[in-house]
């Protein structure tokens, strides 16, 4: 097990190696001279090509591809995550700190409310399969991944928010500040977060519930004579949840994703926001930040689904 | 055949589920609003309001019917993030605005600048200049204080011109040889040669920052800079409190601001990017104010009860700009940009994209009425058989291809590129529409555009017209970068730029600039097309807010005050 | 409904055998649900073939009645610059077929090879391209695309080509796994010792075993890229004018919500139906194809 673990982190370290070189290069091909950004001057006569070139060489944006990439990883194992070039006072690993406890805020409530939702909807639908409760469950779950969520952010904020007055419009307040005002607020953009997420997870229950309650031992459970409910979440639920786990491993990169779109609309400061910024004005250290730490966690959050496995299955090995 | 019927009943029930949970928010919603396409909303309430309130120091004069009320803090939207805030050296761009209310400049546009392009002081009192322009005399404002207490006074300005001339990337501080203190509150600084455009850059980009503060930021230079780019000490009505990017910008008021105690207890910048998002947050009472606003949402904020907007006009004329550098190109003929901008309908185009508003103004020349170099009488007005007739002359009627480039797939710009489309469709010219990001449009501006191209994009500018038209009609070598609005260069235009930068008077400047900008415009730089307006829209209840009230350059947040609501 | 109940637990008693492909046929055209979603897709691409027949105006002409409200003339209404939405919306389906269909094409090639090269070989070359598979899996699609369309710049080649590449690690993964259990199987072993090239190997065997899985992810993620496409206008990168998806017609026209209904709600609700018929007909593939469902449907 621990040797299992200690592999996987080695391997981890690899796939973000290459996660940050491939972005680290795709960065460079954007189009825009970062430098610009940087340098924002109204009196932009004043600058010779050759105070060009100075300025170029100070942010070592004239050396080669791999020099500079091996010069930024060194700099991020020591700690300094470099500045934003647009924002030029801001240290990256500072906005990266001030904004990713607002999505892990957001994702994590995504993330449990989609899982449980939608696990329960799965149940419901394999348990009460061609009954009308499978039929409305499986209406709802397939429904609910159609709606383009930008659009479904803005319907919503129109009926709740500016017509009923019953939820503010936007913004984010941290938790500890307020915790009633910083729930209402989250309440619609965690909505448009987990839909696309319970929609898969819901589905995945059904089909594996499905299987799952077909197996022997839970007819043969049936029979003897154990209350329908205590069969199905005691054996079924724990049996058929190992794909599930699966597909929630896989809903923290969606939300990531989701989020993008998500703290735009409800003008949430989160790292989505963070990201489609950096990536419009071409700000490379912020890009390459960021992307390290999704990067981190989503591979982190693989591990543990992996290592949860164990856990459902007692049959799963670690080798 | 049953499965059939089921399935059509399937369909039926899924449609409805549709309909049913998309169809609400329709209903529900249109009610309170009017379209914004009805006819042009009151015209009367959104000219250029409340008498605009001069000087801060006049302030508690100008108090109309009311009297104002200290308290409240004012919550205003604005879509942009800020950047540098405390450094002056480097310009924070267009989110200038975060600095007008915590720092100050000597002077800044007085209300009537657009007629007679006059100042107001206020960090200095007077100035004059001689020597050719050369040599600049300051008599500061006494009994100002920077928020950490410490004097403004000679040695403070000083101070910052010094940071400035250290900065090397300002071409006016480049040329600054000496900075003398001639007494308490009175500094002298000259040039090594004739900085005719000073004052414009004293009034938009030349704030001063506490030498104090500053100093004790760090131990090198790099740390200080560092420090103040994020922690800026000035003069303002208000100080500093923090700035979170992408939420929020926040000040508190300083007391001992010295045209009396400002009414508001605070201001917070509220950013938010998406405008339909501001704008449900104004309905829903979330923000005062909501600043740099779209032009649809400004309109439909309006048309509602309990808001009034303000429309800030002349700084952003918009239009389509040639890149004719090339010698080889289709535009590089003049006769060509005569035809294109004969071919471009421009009523028909701002009807559109102006939704009715009588705001929006339409330009055939880059001067407004009133500058010296307007020509009432001059502009080329659509007239197909005119540009049919120089494309014909230009050999070219069989038309050629091109690219426009619009900086967003959607939007008035991305509506203006499909008319254009179609109108030089017309003259033959086939026109394929390009999106480009904010970093390769910097990019094209300041190193070029690809030849025998078009763009669309606003130009800022400023009343101050000999100082735009040399920033846009600059004749620099290729390579070197440059404001590329215009990418064309006639022999005589360049000829008029040099006089221009030559000019060593008023006078002399004002000649040459009208010399110039008559050139420009007869040698077709660019489609001038609309004056848009910089908006605002504010709650009823904020008053005397002079933001964008004349100029998108002045704020003077101490007047500023709100009605209990 | 009840009717149905008993006749399933029938077949957990036992059934005879029956063909694959009746099977199949049996299986995926018995859920009322599969077969609304298979008309709806069928109609969708009638419309985009018809689509100039179909439409009342060309989608492209501008003119200056702008943003009028459903009407008579105009059944959708006018844009912001007076196209009318209803010939947009039904020449729509043709990007919006395209953007789905094209990029699930490069996404399942390009997955499909990778995979299958480092399941089969194993060793180094899986450990490098499935590593390099980890690593774009460790990166929120939508910015990945994001990313590589403004690389390239807008349009729908490049959207195209943006959402593919960001797609490629779902399949790659899934492939990648289907040749690792499938080169174990008796037939595999016997080939290679029976001296078939490896080529012929991967391109006979197991390819075709591997294509069911493969086309049920294939299927569900058509919508997904709708939706993305969608997502991806939002963020101002999208197909370039005058032609537009509906993801494009949904994010130009969400911010007139309250004045003009039809410029989003019509696109939007054109996307929801096709994203769920697709999502129902992968559901009815899987049902069909998916060998660990074989004993109970």
């Amino acid at each position: 097990m621990v040797t299992y673990i200690i592999r996987r982190l080695i391997q981890a370290v690899f796939i973000l190696l290459i996660l940050t070189f491939i972005v680290f290069g795709a960065v460079r091909l954007l189009p825009g001279d970062p430098l610009l950004m940087f340098l924002n001057a109204t009196d932009i006569e004043a600058l010779s090509p050759e105070a060009l070139d100075q300025a170029r060489h100070e942010l070592g944006l004239d050396r080669n591809l791999v020099v500079q990439y091996g010069i930024w990883l060194g700099d991020i194992l020591q700690g300094d995550w470099g500045k934003s070039l647009h924002f030029k006072n801001a240290n990256v690993l500072q906005m990266i700190g001030q904004r990713m406890p607002v999505t892990i805020h957001l994702g994590v409530l995504a993330f449990f409310f989609s899982s449980v939702i939608g696990i329960t909807l799965g149940v419901i639908a394999a348990v009460r399969r061609g009954r009308w409760a499978d039929t409305v469950a499986t209406l709802l779950a397939n429904t609910a991944i159609t709606i383009p969520i930008f659009w479904l952010g803005i319907i919503m904020m129109l009926v709740f928010s500016v017509e009923l007055e019953w939820l503010p419009v936007a913004g984010y307040t941290p938790i500890n500040e307020d915790f009633w005002l910083s729930t209402r607020k989250l309440i619609m953009p965690v909505i448009c977060l987990m839909i696309g997420s319970l929609g898969a997870v819901a589905r995945l229950t059904r089909t594996s519930m499905l299987e799952v309650i077909r197996q022997d031992y839970i007819r043969t459970a049936w029979s003897k004579g154990l209350r329908e409910r205590a069969i199905v979440i005691k054996h079924a639920l724990k049996n058929s949840l190992i794909p599930v786990i699966t597909v929630m491993g896989l809903q923290v990169r969606f939300i990531f994703g989701g989020a993008v779109l998500v703290e735009k609309v409800f003008a949430i400061p989160g790292m989505g926001r963070l990201m489609v910024e950096a990536v419009d004005g071409s700000d490379y250290p912020v890009i390459q930040g960021a992307v390290l730490v999704i990067g981190i966690i989503v591979v982190l959050t693989n591990l543990i689904v992996d290592i949860s496995y164990g856990w459902f299955d007692p049959r799963v090995r670690y080798e | 055949m049953k499965r059939f019927i089921m399935a059509l009943f399937i369909t039926v029930l899924v449609v409805g589920i549709f309909l049913g949970s998309c169809g609400e928010p329709e209903e529900t919603t249109t009610a309170p609003t009017t379209a914004p396409t009805s006819a042009p909303t009151s015209a009367p309430t959104s000219a250029p309001t409340s008498a605009p309130t001069s000087a801060p120091t006049s302030a508690p004069t100008s108090a109309p019917t009311v009297t104002p009320q200290y308290g409240g803090v004012l919550r205003m939207i604005t879509p942009m993030d800020p950047t540098v805030l405390g450094y002056p050296a480097e310009s924070a761009g267009r989110a200038t605005y975060y600095q007008y209310a915590i720092l100050e400049r000597m002077i800044i546009y007085a209300p009537d600048v657009w007629q007679n392009q006059n100042y107001q002081g206020i960090l200095a009192t007077s100035y004059t200049f001689e020597n050719d322009m050369k040599t600049w005399t300051f008599q500061l404002r006494e009994g100002v204080k920077f928020h950490d207490g410490t004097d403004w006074n000679a040695s403070a300005a000083k101070w910052n011109f010094e940071l400035r001339k250290e900065a090397g990337n300002s071409t006016t501080f480049n040329s600054m040889e000496s900075c003398n203190i001639l007494g308490p509150h009175t500094v002298q600084i000259n040039f090594s040669s004739p900085a005719n455009t000073f004052e414009v850059e004293l009034a938009t980009g030349i704030y001063f920052i506490s030498p104090t503060s500053f100093e004790n930021a760090g131990t090198t230079q790099e740390e200080r800079i560092d420090w103040a780019r994020g922690h800026p000490v000035g003069t303002g009505p208000f100080k500093f409190v923090e700035a979170i990017l992408g939420d929020h910008v926040t000040y508190e008021r300083f007391d001992d601001y010295w045209a009396g105690k400002p009414y508001l207890e605070g201001v917070e910048f509220i950013i938010v990017p998406d405008a339909t998002t501001s704008k449900n947050m104004m309905i829903a009472g979330e923000a005062d104010a909501y600043i740099y606003s779209e032009f649809k949402e400004t309109l439909e904020l309006e048309a509602m009860d309990g808001f009034y907007a303000r429309y800030c006009k002349h700084h952003t004329p918009e239009g389509i700009w040639p890149a004719a550098l090339e010698p080889d190109s289709h535009m590089y003929d003049k006769k060509v940009r005569e035809a294109i901008e004969y071919a471009i309908d421009r009523e028909a185009i701002i009807a559109a994209i102006s939704l009715g508003s009588p705001e929006v103004e339409i330009m055939y020349q880059a001067p407004i009425p009133g500058d010296p170099a307007y020509r009432p009488d001059f502009g080329r007005h659509y007239d197909l058989n005119k540009a049919k007739q120089l494309m014909r002359e230009a050999g070219l009627e069989n038309g050629f291809e091109t690219t426009i480039y619009v900086r967003s797939i959607t939007g008035r710009w991305a509506d203006m590129a499909l008319f254009v489309q179609a109108m030089l469709a017309e003259i033959k010219i086939t026109v394929n529409i390009e999106m480009i990001n904010p970093g390769q449009y910097m990019t094209y501006l300041l190193f070029g555009w690809p030849a025998d191209t078009l763009f669309i994009s606003g130009i800022p500018n400023e009343p101050i017209s000999n100082f735009v038209a040399a920033r846009d009609y600059a004749c620099s070598p290729a390579g070197v970068p440059k404001w590329n609005y215009s990418t064309v260069q006639t022999p005589e235009m360049c000829a008029l730029w040099n006089e221009l930068k030559a000019a060593t008077s008023p006078e002399a400047t004002r000649a040459a600039y009208v010399a110039l900008s008559h050139q420009a415009m007869d040698d077709a730089v660019g489609i001038y097309m609309m004056d848009w307006p910089d908006t605002a829209v504010f709650a009823d209840y904020v008053k005397d807010c002079d933001w964008i009230a004349y100029s998108t350059k002045v704020w003077n947040a101490n007047t500023t005050w709100m009605a209990p609501h | 409904m009840l009717k149905r109940r008993k006749r399933e637990l029938k077949f957990v008693e036992g059934r005879p055998q029956e063909s694959e492909w009746k099977r199949f046929i049996r299986v995926f055209f018995g859920r009322r649900i599969v077969l609304f979603g298979l008309i709806v897709v069928a109609l969708y691409i009638i419309v985009a073939i018809f689509a100039p027949w179909i439409a009342p105006y060309d989608y492209k002409t501008i003119s200056s009645t702008i943003l009028s409200q459903p009407s008579a003339e105009h059944w959708l209404g006018t844009d912001t610059v007076g196209r009318d939405v209803l010939s947009r919306l039904i020449f729509g389906v043709r990007p919006t077929l395209i953007v789905g269909s094209v990029t699930i094409l490069i996404a399942a090639v390009a997955g499909t090879i990778l995979g299958l090269l480092a399941g089969y070989f194993g060793g180094w070359i899986q450990t490098i391209i499935m590593r390099f598979i980890d690593a774009l899996m460790g990166f929120p699609m939508i910015l990945l695309a994001l990313l590589i369309a403004s690389l390239l710049g807008g349009g729908l080649k490049n959207i195209v080509i943006a959402l593919g590449i960001a797609l490629i690690a779902g399949f790659a993964r899934v492939m990648c796994a289907q040749t690792l259990t499938i080169k174990e199987n008796d037939y595999i072993i016997a080939g290679r010792s029976l001296g078939l090239t490896n080529f012929r190997l991967m391109w006979k065997h197991i390819i075709p075993n591997a294509f069911p899985p493969m086309i049920i992810l294939a299927t569900m993620n058509i919508g997904m890229v709708i939706l993305m496409e969608a997502g991806l206008s939002f963020l101002g990168v999208g197909i370039q004018q005058p032609d537009a998806a509906w993801g494009s017609m949904v994010s130009a026209g969400y911010n007139r919500l309250t004045s003009n209904p039809a410029l989003s709600v019509a696109p939007g609700i054109a996307i929801m139906l096709i994203v769920f018929s697709l999502n129902m007909v992968g559901d009815g593939l899987r049902d069909a194809l998916d060998p660990r469902l074989r004993g109970t449907l």
